[in-house]
């Protein structure tokens, strides 16, 4: 057999382009010589005619292979093309015969793939992604310092005084870094004629915006002009955004005037359109800070030299490696520059803790070296519940799926049988479960945007963060997390594919199809139940936090008592004209004076002194002060538990009295009646105030607080040159809060109620206490929130990942329960076999659950309140709810099994 | 061969669908009915026919298959598939209507009528 001949069979294998072309030709070349000799042409002249015919041999054949080449790349591409085509149909078609279970499993991995987005939504600004338009981000710095504290522990500090913080930054700018101070604080800004709104505003020194490497868009940055401190601001750059709501994107918009705090200033820059600062919140607005007024109180030093407001940051650009070094180098320096300047010129309020080190952190707070807050802490945790969930919506797809392959088996057996590959029949199944993940991608991208937004409103409230809910990032991931999990789920039925015994497939029937798989269907109904009890516990942990924290008694009667303060610079009434408005309303019972404001400051006094004027030692520290005018402590609701409260009789010029706080009973006359004791304060030669009462201990500051030493003197009789009247406190009877509304216009606090955000309450000059609080108590309601929220969907998942499990168990062994039935079990029996099945197997899955739990309960310990991660009755109670969850599920299916009727089940094989 | 003319781009094409329209051949019989049916005043390499032949495969014009020759030997032939009738049918209408048109414009007597 020659060369050529046998070539002819490599058309059986596919042809080749190359020997075809070469074949072809030599044909036409020999025919033509054949015929020329015929003719009677010479050979070697026929050969030489025939070529010359012919033209160029070797550029016609690159020409034809060339064309042949790219016929069968096409061809091999439309057959893929083709198969692909053909897969998808039927995958199509199969998930429609079953709509139900089609919906089903989209939906369960639309809620994981969703809930996983939504929270890498909040979880994405918070840790991940650096502040958008600042250039190199990760080159600057937000300086923090380590301080030790003389009672020996450590903290770490981002804000600064103002004087501190100059010495500072003029110590980095010696360096030759760049470095900015700055300060957030919100205020009223008015445009034109408009009503004020709030907006939330940077009052920075001018090298600010060319520290983060930002340009105005238009117009230009701060000079060194505007840094100078003690002049009212007359300029502001505002945020691209701002221009486009409040200007109307008026490209005039330079040099227009607008009122912000009350005084006109005009806009000198734009911001790019990404740059919002550099916090999590946007800024609308930055303003020179020498400019700002917001601390000055009038008859009192310049705000700008107290070295007893802390509020100033400082942002430094200096990549790491050299530049880090200086700049820790010039940071440190500056510290201690204002430690020495201090040694020299003594102020109130300038004391420092020794410096330990100085720490350039990251722009994003969340990874600063303070650690994480509790909002952050939720953020984490909810992300990796969150991704347990998500495992938890797989593992039952992959289930429901693995439920479909068993009972498609003949199907697939017989597609195997007729030939189809197995590659093949791994891309049908694959695809199938990727258009399940795709839809349920979709669907979970829009279940991203909203509950997006739900939690940035539960985790971040009052806070505009300055990307939105659903942007790329998320989508990409949303995407990622499907395809991935439709890959996953895939893998499930497909390992039981691979195992398949054709044979068997063929001849048996699902009954006994089923052992081989019924280990990983388990496996997977225990892997839930784990899950879902370690939930539940942390749910019952977290809700019994929230009602612990509640049940906490704060000496004060938050509900019922309005605080109304009055900022130095306000033009309305005064306290005390507001004081008499107030007495005159319906529903108000008491009103009363203070030189504080309760929940929000409180005085110190500085020195005491015994009797015979002594200093007192014993627990002297910490002692803090309220001077008010008698009534105060029946106002706020604080109960005089010995002796008598305050009263009109004790004025200027009486023997001068005070209540003390059980507390400070408890440390300065240790087992001793405190009546009749007397406490000098501030001099050793100043007035002895006797006490005349003992108060419960009252919050000063928090709703989780040591208790603290305080005592109440009256307001006539405070000590000299201590704070004058800054408060009022009005106890109602009912109707607080429109007696708030009201208050609020008697002093002129214009911003509306829906205006207003949560977080800067405090702020305002009119709230009810209880408003001051609603901070403090929502991460505690919004952990026991998110904790039910996951719970919940998580035994959802577990349910019905135990009742699919639970129906194949019934319909596999319908003949074996049949013949149980006929040999005379009741059919109570049936019922108990069918639950305690699914007991069975969930019980594994809730002891590994517990384990974990106990395991992993110190993590817990700091999101709780006043109850063990490992208290027993929760998760006692966690498992009951498991139980009997598990015992419902598995109750439908038993009901099924409970209706097979004998004699039907036994014939029917 | 002075009066031989060199083929117009795509004129190939059209002629090697009309030599397939009377049945299937291989490429060494296409290349015997264009040179006798143009009556030689085409000078068509065979090395451009071959090229020809297998661009039109790639368009899906024509199809091919190996056979035998009339004398036995092994060879490739090829066959008009329904798009290459198709494209036959639309080229050979548009060329007959040019040649038409110059052929009318070329043995004019009368100047035509001006616009």
């Amino acid at each position: 057999m020659n060369l050529r001949s046998w070539r002819r069979y490599r058309e059986l294998f596919g042809s080749s382009p190359e020997h075809d072309v070469r074949d072809e030709v030599r044909f036409h070349l020999d025919t033509e010589t054949e015929e020329l000799i015929a003719s009677g042409v010479s050979p070697d002249e026929a050969r030489r005619h025939a070529l010359a015919r012919f033209g160029d041999v070797e550029q016609a054949m690159a020409a034809c292979r060339e064309s042949d080449h790219r016929r069968l790349e096409r061809q091999r591409r439309g057959r893929v093309f083709d198969a692909f085509a053909q897969d998808l149909r039927y995958a199509v078609r199969s998930l429609l015969k079953r709509p139900g279970f089609t919906a089903s499993v989209a939906l369960i991995l639309a809620l994981g793939i969703g809930a996983n987005a939504a929270v890498f939504s909040v979880v994405d600004p918070l840790f991940f992604r650096m502040p958008a338009g600042v250039r190199a981000p990760h080159d600057v710095a937000q300086i923090y310092v380590e301080r030790l504290r003389s009672t020996g522990d450590r903290y770490f500090q981002a804000r600064f005084s103002l004087p501190e913080a100059l010495f500072i930054d003029s110590s980095i700018a010696a360096g030759g870094l760049s470095s900015a101070i700055l300060l957030r604080s919100d205020v009223a800004v008015a445009v034109a004629n408009g009503t004020p709104r709030r907006v939330r505003t940077q009052w920075v020194t001018p090298g600010f915006l060319a520290t983060l490497g930002v340009r105005p868009f238009i117009g230009s940055d701060f000079d060194t002009e505007s840094g100078r401190f003690g002049i009212p601001a007359t300029t502001a750059i505002v945020s691209w955004h701002f221009w486009q709501r409040e200007l109307d994107g008026d490209p005039k918009a330079l040099g227009r005037v607008i009122r912000v705090a009350g005084r006109p200033v005009m806009v000198r820059g734009i911001t790019p359109r990404d740059f919002a600062g550099i916090d999590l919140e946007g800024a609308d607005l930055w303003l020179p800070l020498g400019g700002f007024t917001g601390f000055q109180k009038p008859g009192q030093a310049p705000w700008y030299e107290s070295w007893g407001t802390i509020a100033f940051r400082i942002v430094a650009r200096a990549p790491a490696g050299e530049a880090r070094r200086q700049l820790i180098q010039r940071v440190d320096a500056g510290v201690h520059a204002a430690a020495a300047w201090i040694r020299a010129n003594p102020k109130p309020g300038a004391g420092r803790a020794a410096l330990v080190r100085v720490v350039p952190g990251s722009l994003l707070g969340a990874r600063g070296p303070e650690g994480l807050t509790r909002d952050e802490r939720i953020a984490a945790l909810l992300g990796a519940l969150s991704s347990l969930l998500l495992v938890m919506a797989t593992a039952n797809v992959g289930n429901l799926l693995l439920g479909r392959t068993v009972t498609r088996e003949r199907e697939i057996s017989v597609r195997i049988a007729l030939g189809i590959s197995r590659r093949r029949l791994v891309g049908l199944l694959t695809i199938e479960s990727l258009l399940l993940a795709l839809m349920a991608t979709i669907a979970a991208v829009v279940t991203a945007a909203w509950m997006g937004g739900l939690l940035r409103a539960l985790l971040l409230p009052g806070r505009q963060l300055s990307a939105g809910p659903l942007d790329s990032r998320v989508a990409w991931l949303a995407l990622g997390l499907g395809t991935a999990v439709g890959l996953i789920s895939a893998f499930v039925p497909l390992s039981a594919v691979r195992r398949r015994d054709l044979v068997a497939g063929l001849k048996s029937t699902s009954r006994d199809g089923g052992s081989r798989h019924s280990r990983t269907r388990t496996t997977l109904v225990a892997v839930q139940a784990a899950l879902s009890v370690t939930l539940l516990i942390g749910t019952g942990l977290a809700a019994r936090s929230l009602y612990n924290i509640r049940a906490v008694d704060l000496g004060l009667d938050v509900n019922s008592v309005i605080t109304v303060t009055r900022p130095d610079s306000s033009r309305g009434p005064t306290l005390e004209e507001t004081a008499a408005v107030a007495r005159g309303l319906p529903g108000v019972t008491t009103v009363a004076l203070s030189a504080n404001v309760p929940l929000d400051e409180q005085f110190g006094a500085r020195a005491f002194f015994d009797r015979s004027g002594d200093t007192l030692r014993s627990g002297s520290v910490g002692i803090g002060f309220v001077a008010a005018e008698p009534g105060y402590l029946g106002a706020v609701g604080t109960r005089i538990i010995r002796g008598r409260d305050l009263s009109t009789a004790d004025r200027f010029g009486t023997q001068p009295v005070m209540v003390v706080s059980e507390e400070l009973a408890r440390r300065v006359w240790p087992r001793r009646d405190p009546i009749g004791e007397c406490l000098r304060i501030e001099r050793a030669d100043g007035p002895c105030y006797s006490v005349v009462g003992v108060a419960e201990n009252a919050h000063s500051y928090e709703v989780i607080e040591d208790p603290k030493a305080v005592f109440y003197i009256p307001f006539d009789q405070r000590p000299e040159r201590s704070a004058p009247a800054h408060a009022l406190v009005v106890r109602t009877s009912s109707a607080t809060r429109s007696i708030a509304d009201r208050l609020r216009r008697i002093v002129g606090d214009t911003i509306s109620e829906a205006n207003a955000d949560p977080v800067s309450a405090r702020r305002r000059p009119v709230h009810v206490m209880a408003e001051m609080l609603a901070s403090e108590y929502r991460p505690w309601e919004l952990g026991a929130r998110l904790f039910a929220a996951c719970a919940g969907m998580a035994l959802l998942l577990a349910v019905f990942g135990l009742y699919g499990v639970l129906s194949y168990f019934v319909a596999l062994r319908k003949r074996e329960i049949g013949v149980r039935m006929a040999l005379g079990a009741d059919r109570v029996r049936v019922m108990a076999l069918v639950v305690g099945e699914g007991i069975r197997q969930v019980s594994v899955g809730v002891a590994v659950g517990v384990v974990i739990t106990t395991l992993f309960a110190g993590r817990m310990s700091a999101i709780l309140f006043h109850v063990s991660p490992r208290d027993p009755a929760t998760i006692v109670a966690a498992v009951a709810a498991l139980l009997l969850c598990a015992a419902l599920a598995a109750a439908v299916p038993g009901r099924r099994a409970m209706a097979i009727d004998p004699m039907t089940a036994i014939r029917e094989e | 061969m002075a009066d031989q003319q060199e083929l117009l781009q795509g004129t190939l094409d059209i002629l090697v669908l009309k030599a397939l329209a009377w049945g299937p051949r291989h490429g060494h019989a296409v290349a015997r009915t264009i040179r006798s049916a143009s009556e030689g005043v085409f000078d068509v390499l065979d090395g451009s026919l071959y090229a020809a032949l297998h661009r039109l495969e790639e368009r899906e014009c024509v199809e091919s298959e190996w056979g035998l020759s009339d004398k036995g030997k092994r060879a490739k032939f090829y066959k008009l598939t329904a798009r290459g009738r198709q494209q036959l049918r639309v080229e050979s209408a548009s060329w007959q209507r040019y040649a038409h048109a110059v052929a009318a414009m070329l043995s004019a007597t009368t100047q035509p009528a001006e616009g």
